[in-house]
Formats: structure tokens, sequence, C-alpha cells
């Protein structure tokens, strides 16, 4: 191999190139900043920021949108919350198809998609994670961003050593950025204690009645395919149990711990008095036994080495070759809503949430999500 | 010929019958009487799912998660809705020695007011265990009836129990199924 | 204020990559440390 000697003019060379490379990874890092559209249906009575509930959040990475839909007949208010983290696709997705199909008719809903809008700004370091997963839609694949659990360190940063949150619970460091360890928030804290702080604004003055915050779990995770329920939502808890598990969804309850601070089930029943619960389903793409992550294994939820896993006993869902696809969790999630909305009635019928529109849990299982959703904004 | 039919339908009507009653014929209607006292026997989440089961069959009832001996003052039955749960013992701030204690003491004050027992194994296949499996069989053989979500007693665990004591055993799909039977089994 | 320190200290290095690079022998070298740059230089503007 004969040498080649470097000289002034390969090293201004190799400058030009650091300048291609920094300018082609800077602007895909930035259009993570850009959210993914969404079409809300033509029953959406307004659309509010969290930061109009918690001004100091205005022009900030923690202010997202909350659409509200407003019924026409007195009841009680329900806030759903999805994208508490980012990394857990079904809550963004569940509450996209919520917003893109539902009108409210009694009592009034408040739908935050994006709880952790920094979060959506940037993915977890050394997952390899695709940026953004492609959900198939009739007129083409509609994209959403896949963010990471945590606050995006570029609007929060340094982490603490040992994080006290504001319930004064003592955790690692790193939870600082993590939503559902920062209730009920401070208005002077850290930006997503302050997003938590908002959020607990929110639920005080919509005077909401009942919160649910949408999750996914890993399948060797215990606590999957659950409710979480405040011990104030034990007997609703119970109640949708038993109405899922009649619409042949596998389910269980899982009491909120009294002692574990920081989190939506916990806080928001103890500080704000409302039924709180927090759903679980299981998404391969964020465990540990996955194989290379893609964007078909958070839609498809097909892997093989979870398959094998589910073969040793090592996970708390049964894993099969077919996977849990995406349109199964959201379907899940849908079904649980309702379960928990028809429990409310039966519980505290003035207090009765009902929406008309909602995709049906089997419909979406069966035609997939696409058809539920709003075609893609054509690329411009 | 008619008749032969007649005959049959009657049959046919009377298999299921049969078929809804426990295999060796002991009875599980009416035999205990209102009001109840429900808790559980390892902290488990299930207790909830039995209250609301006993409050959608209209029967009355008082959830109490950790009932002690003098909560049986006016219950004419003691509902125990068994599994060892150790998220559940530790949220409640228990370990399994003083939940042991703490159920053992209750049955004892039961027997002394004759309140009869009956016994719920609701979580299924995933509500066994050691810890599960070493209180059940400390209390089954107590019970005046048992009632299991099918997949629980998979393994014929609840019937080894039952089965020389001459216990009724009732089992059921699902949880939501356990309504009916225990409607019938209040007077 | 701790950002400040951050980026002065991410300018810092940069620069100090930036003199390398012109003074290295071994395109390899020069290649090495254009990478290197890449990734102090996407700190330095990208973290606001």
């Amino acid at each position: 191999m004969n040498r080649i000697k470097a000289s002034e003019l390969s090293a201004a060379l190799f400058l030009i190139l650091t300048g291609i490379l920094c300018f082609i990874s800077g602007r895909s890092f930035q259009t993570m900043h850009r959210p993914e559209p969404v079409f809300p249906s033509a029953g959406l009575t307004a659309t509010h920021r969290l930061s109009d509930y918690f001004p100091p959040l205005k022009n900030t990475h923690g202010d997202t949108e909350v659409y509200i839909f407003r019924g026409t007949e007195e009841g009680g208010n329900l806030l759903v919350l999805g994208g508490t983290h980012p990394n857990e696709p079904a809550g963004l997705v569940s509450s996209v198809l919520l917003i893109e199909n539902i009108r409210g008719k009694r009592g009034n809903v408040f739908i935050v998609p994006r709880a952790n809008a920094s979060g959506f700004t940037h993915s977890d370091p050394q997952e390899g994670n695709p940026q953004r997963f492609a959900v198939p839609t009739p007129s083409g694949p509609r994209l959403f961003r896949l963010g990471s659990r945590l606050t995006n360190p570029v609007d929060q940063w340094p982490d603490p050593a040992i994080y006290i949150n504001p319930a004064r619970q003592k955790l690692s460091g790193n939870e600082v950025r993590n939503l559902n360890r920062c209730y009920p928030g401070r208005a002077d804290g850290f930006l997503t204690e302050k997003m938590a702080f908002g959020i607990m604004e929110l639920i005080r003055r919509e005077r909401i009645d009942i919160g649910i915050d949408l999750h996914e779990s890993a399948p060797e995770y215990p606590v999957i395919n659950a409710i979480v329920f405040h011990e104030n939502s034990s007997e609703l808890a119970a109640l949708a149990l038993l109405e899922l598990q009649a619409e042949g969804f596998d389910i269980r309850l899982e009491a909120s711990p009294v002692n574990l601070h920081g989190l939506s089930h916990r806080e928001w029943g103890d500080h704000a008095g409302i039924k709180a619960i927090l759903l679980e389903t299981p998404n391969a793409s964020h465990g540990r036994l996955k194989g290379k992550p893609s964007s078909s294994l958070i839609v498809d939820g097909k892997d093989k080495f979870y398959a094998k896993a589910s073969r040793l006993g090592w996970l708390f869902v049964p894993y099969g070759e077919e996977g849990i696809p995406l349109a199964l969790r959201v379907a899940r999630h849908l079904a649980a809503l309702k379960a928990l909305l028809g429990g409310l009635a039966e519980l505290e019928p003035e207090k009765a949430v009902e929406v008309e529109g909602m995709p049906p849990p089997a419909e979406v299982q069966k035609k997939g999500l696409g058809a539920f959703l709003h075609p893609p904004q054509k690329s411009g | 010929m008619k008749k032969n039919c007649d005959v049959l339908v009657i049959l046919f009507w009377f298999s299921f019958a049969f078929l809804a009653m426990p295999g060796n014929g002991q009875e599980t209607v009416g035999i205990f009487e209102q009001p109840m006292l429900i808790t559980s026997a390892g902290q488990n989440a299930e207790v909830q799912i039995a209250a609301v089961l006993a409050r959608r069959a209209g029967l009355n009832y008082t959830l109490s998660k950790q009932a002690t001996g003098a909560e049986l003052e006016n219950v004419k039955t003691l509902v125990l809705v068994l599994g060892a749960s150790l998220k559940g013992l530790g949220a409640a701030g228990l370990d399994m020695d003083k939940e042991r204690d703490r159920v053992r003491a209750l049955i004892t004050a039961a027997q002394e007011t004759h309140v009869p027992l009956l016994c719920l194994h609701l979580g299924g296949e995933s509500r066994r265990g050691q810890q599960t499996d070493d209180l059940i069989a400390e209390v089954l053989p107590l019970a005046k009836m048992v009632m299991v979500v099918k997949s629980g007693n998979g393994d014929g665990f609840f019937t080894r129990l039952c089965q020389p004591k001459n216990i009724p055993l009732v089992e059921v799909e699902k949880m939501a199924d356990a309504q009916v039977p225990l409607q019938k089994a209040f007077k | 204020m701790i950002r400040i320190f951050y980026l002065l200290i991410v300018l810092y290095l940069s620069l100090h990559l930036f003199w390398h690079l012109f003074r290295q022998k071994n395109p390899w070298s020069q290649a090495g440390t254009a990478l290197v740059l890449t990734l102090f230089l996407l700190r330095l503007f990208l973290i606001k």
C-alpha cells in the first residue's frame, strides 16, 4: 500500500467532510423536534397547551397539547395521558386514535398524547432504536416518533447523583428526568418536575375525576398486562377487570404500593384525590431480550428471542412466534379504557363519561390501526 | 316415539342440572347466611374482585383487608380469598408470618362463634406458589365450601384437599363466572 | 452557569482537535480526528 502524505489541503478536505457530517446528523437530530401531526376528529371542542394551566412551561420543550372533547350532557371529567414514556408507543398511538375518532357525549375528555414532549425529541442512547416507526394505513404509512423514557438532557441537565423527588422519595439520579417519578411536581423545580406540576394543575383546574396513564412494559417485567390502581379506585379496577376478562383480555390487578412515591397512580390519588389508574401492555421493543430494534419490531411485535424466552418460562406474558403487535396493545388500552368508563358509570353515575366513535377494540385488532387513523399528510 | 323424545329432552336438561353440581353431589346452594365478612389470606388483589362479585350478586357484605376476630360480630359467614401476594403484603406492611398469624386467629375466632368459612381462590394458576399453597393447605380443610377458578386447580391441588373432608368444591372458568354460584350459596 | 462551563470545555477540546487535524502527518489520523471533531461540534452547536 503506497503511503499518501497528509497535508494542509487534506486537513481542509477532512474539515469540509466534518461539516457535511455535522449538517446531516444535526438536521436528522433536529427533525425529532417536529411533532408528528395529529388530525383531531370533528368532535374536538378545544385545544389547550399545558402552559395554559402552568405558564412557566411556555416556550419550553416541556409544553405540550391538551385535546379537549366536551360532551353535551353533564358528567365527569376524564384525563387520558399518553407518552409519559415516549419509548412506550402504545400510549401515544392509543391517544392519537382517540383524538382522531371520538366525540364527547357525556362529561368531558382531556387527552394529552405526548405528556413528556421533551422525551420525544431524542432516543435512548446506545439502544440503536429507530427514530420513528411506521403504522400502515390504506393511504400510506403514518410515522410516529419513538422517543426516550426520559426528558432530553438538552432540556434538563445535569442529573443529580441521587434524586429526592417532590414526594420525598429517594431515587437514582436519572429518575429526575422520568415524568412518572416527578409527581406531584414542583412549580420551581427541574423541567420534568414542572411538567408534572403542569399536569397536576390541569387535574385541579379542570376538576378531573379519573386519570388514566397509558404505559407499556417489557415482557420480562412483572407488572404487565395490568391495571395498576390507587386504593381509591380499587372497586373500579375490579369491575374493569371482570369486564375485560369477559371480553377475552387476560389482565391482572396491581395495587399501587402506598410507599412508592412520585408515580401518577400514587400522587394523582394522594394529592388531587382523583381516581388514578395506570395501564401496562407488553412491548418487546424496550425489553432487554429483544433482537434488532426496528420499526417492525414495534408495530408487528415479532421477536424470535422473546418467543424463545416465553418457551423457557422467563416471561410474565405468553409471547408466541406471532408476536404482540401494536394493534393488539392499543386494542387492550382501548378495551381497558372502555371497561373503566363502564365501571365508573356503574359506581358513580353522576360522574359517568360517555364518548361516541371510540374505535371498538375487536375491530382495531381485526382491521388494524390504519383503519382508524387519518391518512398521512402529503409530504411537501 | 313422541314420549321417548320427551324423556330424552327431560334427561338432557337434567344432565345440565347435574353438571352444575359438584361431582359428589354435596350441597352448594343456600348453605351460608348473610351478612358476610370478606377478607384475604395473603393480601392479594382478588379480594377486591370478590367484593365486586358479592355486590353484583346483591349480597350483604363488608370488605376488610386485614380483618380481625373483633370484626366477626354480627357476621354470619367468613369469606377468605386465598392467595399470597408479596406486593400486597409489602404494601400492607406485613410479612407472610404475620399474615398467617392473623388468618389463624381469625379462623379460630370464627370457629368459636360458629361462623362458617367460605374459601375462594380467584387468581388462577398465577396465584399459586409455595407460600400460597402452604396457606391453602392449612386453611382449606376448615372450609364449608370452596370455589376456585379452574386454572388454579389444574394440578388437582384443591380437589386433593377437599375430597377427604367431603368439602364441596365449585370450579368456575373465569372470575366473573363465580358470581352466580356465590349468589346461590347464600340464603 | 454550569452549561456555560460545559460549553467552554467542549469549545476548548474542539479547538484542540482542530489544531491537531492540521498537524497530523498521516491521513488516517486526520480522518480519525475529523470523526471525533464531528461529535464535539454536534455537542457544541446542538446543546442550546
